[in-house]
């Protein structure tokens, strides 16, 4: 089916894409260039390749090409960029390589295969990046997916599709046509979809703000794990693109009367309070320790060694860094039998963790985002945003600060490492600019 | 009176770390931290106070983990304690002098403790979580008459079982009934703490439960999984052969004995019929697998495998599990990644205050001596080591080296009752009486 608008297939087959190699080599290379100057990671000849494939074509009759408008750069994935990750992270068998980067996009459907129900060609969608039972085609799907629960779903290395848990992490191949040029990375103009991961955009939504639907449903999926009252003093570690959603959902949406973050750079605090925060701390450690005890009016404990603490100070933490100097100060600054819920995922470390027992803390983990449970009725985080979005409940479209093409990489990745300088929230590549670089 | 002093001296801390390094019993000498001396009677702190005679003292983890100066500098509970200390806070004893406002007990009583030092004992006006029966988490454990302390033990006030003479406010002590024997009232603060942890997280019918750890804490929860809860599958990881024969008595339907880290996660998913994931072979995890953990242990391995082996979250709320650390063990790094991967719920746990049970809300120390009277629990054989107190060296090797005694709970008794040492002496039945001595 040949559409108006693929104009690009007739200059030729071939894109450009950015994608992670696996190669020890490279990654030592990478690894030791990276260390001088964050801009080491993706230079030519590293981990991380800017490279040509050839134009992917549907992998079967379920199967979409996306014509990429935005993708934007996930933590996890200049967690990826950066090779941050920890040698003994159990993830490390969900990933296959070499696979194209990226999982945070939306574009225009520009084809359909032969079975393709839920959207047509042209359509404006947003995808849900998890490659779970019905993408990987294996039926009946796990009951994990059955609930809606597909972060957690029991195929990610099965099925027609190589390991891999969402778009972005999985080697460009299908197990049943090898020869099948395929691609299943969002930073690359064309991007192979299941139909059940399409979710389509309102037209009253732009793509500015479709984009952020992966991160903002990240922080909603949180939010709901710690499910705050009203009158409750709510803590959001970080002021980055999860933080700033975190305090845009508690306020929005649970009403949270005081709303308080935690920022690094100095344009956070200013950046915190435009999005809800009531206040924002400056610090780390000690001192911030004793400066939430101060604003909360708790009673700071001061042991012969190591950090003051508290039994009292907030009454629920959102930490969107997790890490050990977070947990550190979260389980010595929350309320007794109060709860820490973390989207974050720093490298692990050890941490002091002795109020964690003696306060009764509850310290929940938070993935993604699938079939949420919210205001009473279940809806698909993604098609939940939409509507959110749609009736002006949440307003993020600010949150997208910077948009490069995908040749420009090397000034988005600087971007993405000096934010105290870019203040960037969230960057996406753009694939509508691409033609004026050239 | 006599007692066993704790001493927070740098200088006495290295003498025994160098000595403790030939001679596990040389830990506890003269020039050392820990040492018995002859320290003036423990007076009455107030009116509502009385002074118990000590009969039995139960080792705890915590007692003999600081008595072998196992801790981490940079622990936030020295906050909240002061020195010198008489440790031991598993204590029973018969009351030998009350103030004039004390009317739940009377001299000649025989009484368990109840060791948390809270805004009641401490003569204040209750403070948020006193004032709805949460003790264990008050805000108050410094201040007021008492000096700081957690519980009897840890405060420079709060002289604990390890001494002749034990403080308490009336508040703190209850009185054993009629029909429960010493063992089994000395034993009512593990018990607690083990049964407050699985309160934290209860089970629900049909759950498939591990007990990490067999110890004390294990012991009881395995226990109280089996005895008070329908329908448990309950999983024990055991360390030693002595433990696992142990565990198997209390009901454990599987033990697993001494396996390594990574084989307890193979072998849950072969239990559970699961799939295992692996990155090149090696560090499995699950992502199915057990409802709950309570983890006895807390240390960085327990909770790195907890979390491999427990179920992710289902979005049912009423199967949700969750892993409860009651244990205690100084910080290390653990690779947490399944924790948020599984949206995992760890909760700490610590001691035992009022609790809610099958609709009845009460003292936990009242819960336990009901359930004892009606014959549905009793933890008495975990107690395998009895010494006197002239002994106690021996005592705290004993506990912490239990591989090599083969020991479950340590028990001192103190005074005349070191002569009835292997008699089953029936408390209750002296307090029929009700008369002094």
């Amino acid at each position: 089916m040949s559409q108006p608008m693929n104009q690009s297939e007739t200059h030729d087959d071939k894109m450009n894409v950015i994608q992670f190699e696996f190669n020890i080599w490279k990654l030592m290379k990478s690894k030791l260039r990276g260390r001088k100057n964050p801009s080491g990671y993706w230079k030519p000849g590293g981990a991380i390749v800017y490279k040509q494939i050839p134009k992917p074509v549907l992998p079967g009759e379920d199967w979409i090409i996306l014509k990429t408008v935005y993708c934007g750069i996930c933590g996890s994935d200049f967690t990826e960029v950066t090779l941050k990750g920890a040698p003994d992270n159990p993830l490390r068998g969900f990933i296959s390589t070499p696979h194209t980067i990226g999982h945070e996009m939306v574009g225009i459907v520009d084809k359909v295969g032969a079975k393709v129900t839920r959207v047509k060609v042209g359509d404006r969608i947003a995808v849900y990046p998890v490659l779970t039972c019905k993408p990987r085609g294996i039926s009946p799907e796990c009951q994990r997916c059955q609930e809606g629960d597909f972060n957690h779903c029991a195929n990610f290395t099965k099925g027609n599709l190589a390991p891999g848990m969402i778009l972005g992490t999985v080697k460009n191949q299908i197990k049943n046509d090898t020869s099948k040029n395929v691609n299943f990375g969002g930073y690359a103009p064309y991007v192979c979809v299941h139909e059940s991961q399409a979710i389509k955009i309102p037209n009253e939504l732009s793509f500015d703000e479709a984009v952020l639907v992966d991160p903002v449903t990240v922080a909603l999926h949180s939010c709901l794990h710690l499910d705050p009252k009203p009158d409750q003093t709510i803590l959001v570690y970080g002021v980055g693109m999860i933080g700033l959603a975190s305090i845009m959902i508690l306020k929005n949406l649970f009403h949270v009367k005081h709303v308080l973050g935690v920022g690094r750079f100095p344009f956070h605090e200013e950046q915190a309070k435009r999005y809800g925060a009531d206040h924002v701390f400056m610090s780390s450690g000690q001192k911030l320790i004793e400066e939430i005890a101060a604003y909360t009016n708790a009673k700071l404990i001061i042991p012969l060694n190591g950090l003051k603490w508290s039994m009292d100070g907030v009454d629920g933490i959102i930490d969107t860094i997790g890490a050990s100097f977070s947990f550190e100060v979260g389980v010595r600054i929350l309320k007794s039998k109060s709860t820490l819920v973390f989207t974050g995922v720093s490298t692990p470390a050890r941490f002091e963790w002795t109020p964690w027992y003696f306060k009764e803390i509850n310290i929940i983990g938070s993935n993604g985002a699938g079939i949420e449970t919210f205001e009473g009725k279940d809806h698909h985080a993604y098609e939940l945003y939409m509507e959110l979005v749609k009736n002006k409940r949440l307003n993020p479209a600010a949150l997208l600060t910077h948009k490069f093409p995908l040749d420009q990489y090397d000034t988005a990745f600087n971007t993405v490492a000096s934010e105290a300088k870019t203040k960037r929230i969230k960057v996406a590549f753009d694939f509508t600019a691409q033609s004026q670089q050239k | 009176m006599h007692a066993i002093v704790f001493d927070y001296k740098m200088k006495r801390f290295a003498i025994s770390y160098v000595l403790g390094k030939f001679h596990k019993k040389w830990y506890f000498t003269r020039l050392g931290h820990m040492r018995e001396v002859e320290v003036a009677d423990p007076p009455l702190h107030g009116d509502d106070w009385l002074v118990f005679r000590t009969q039995y003292c139960g080792l705890c983890g915590s007692d003999f983990k600081q008595s072998f100066l196992e801790g981490n500098k940079d622990n936030a509970m020295t906050g909240l304690i002061s020195f010198p200390q008489v440790l031991g806070h598993e204590v029973v004893g018969i009351v030998e002098k009350v103030g004039p406002k004390v009317t739940r007990v009377k001299v000649g009583d025989q009484v368990t403790l109840y060791a948390n030092l809270c805004c009641i004992p401490r003569d204040l006006p209750l403070c948020s979580a006193c004032e709805v029966g949460d003790f264990l988490l008050c805000r108050n454990l410094t201040e007021g008459k008492i000096a700081p302390g957690i519980h009897t033990g840890n405060s420079r006030d709060a002289l604990g079982g390890f001494g002749e003479l034990v403080p308490a406010h009336e508040t703190m002590v209850y009185k054993i009934p009629e029909g429960i024997t010493w063992q089994q009232a000395v034993l009512a603060d593990p018990f607690g703490v083990a049964f407050h942890a699985i309160l934290k997280a209860p089970p629900f019918p049909g759950a498939t439960c591990v007990v990490y750890g067999c110890g004390t804490l294990g012991m009881n929860s395995i226990h109280v999984l089996k005895r008070l809860y329908k329908d448990i599958k309950v999983i024990a990881i055991a360390k030693y052969p002595h433990q696992a024969d142990m565990a198997r008595n209390f009901g454990a339907d599987i033990i697993y004995l001494n396996l390594k880290p990574y084989d307890v996660v193979k072998n849950i998913a072969k239990e559970v019929g699961c799939e295992t994931y692996f990155y090149n072979k090696k560090k499995p995890w699950l992502m199915e697998g057990v409802d709950f953990i309570y983890d006895t242990v807390g240390s960085a391995e327990t909770m790195e495998i907890g979390i491999r082996i427990i179920k992710a979250r289902p979005r049912d709320p009423k199967k949700q599990g969750a892993i409860v650390i009651s244990g205690v063990h100084s910080p290390h790094r653990f690779e947490w990644t399944p924790w948020f991967y599984k949206d995992v719920n760890i909760i700490g746990s610590n001691a035992f205050a009022t609790e809610d049970f099958e609709g009845i809300r009460q003292h936990l120390i009242d819960h336990y001596f009901r359930l004892l009277l009606a014959k549905r629990i009793d933890p008495t054989p975990i107690i395998t080591h009895t010494f006197p107190v002239s002994e106690w060296k021996e005592a705290l090797v004993t506990a912490r080296f239990k591989q090599h005694r083969n020991a479950g709970k340590v028990v001192m008794v103190h005074g005349s009752n070191s002569m009835a040492l292997a008699s089953d002496a029936v408390a209750g039945e002296k307090n029929r009486g009700g008369d002094t001595k």
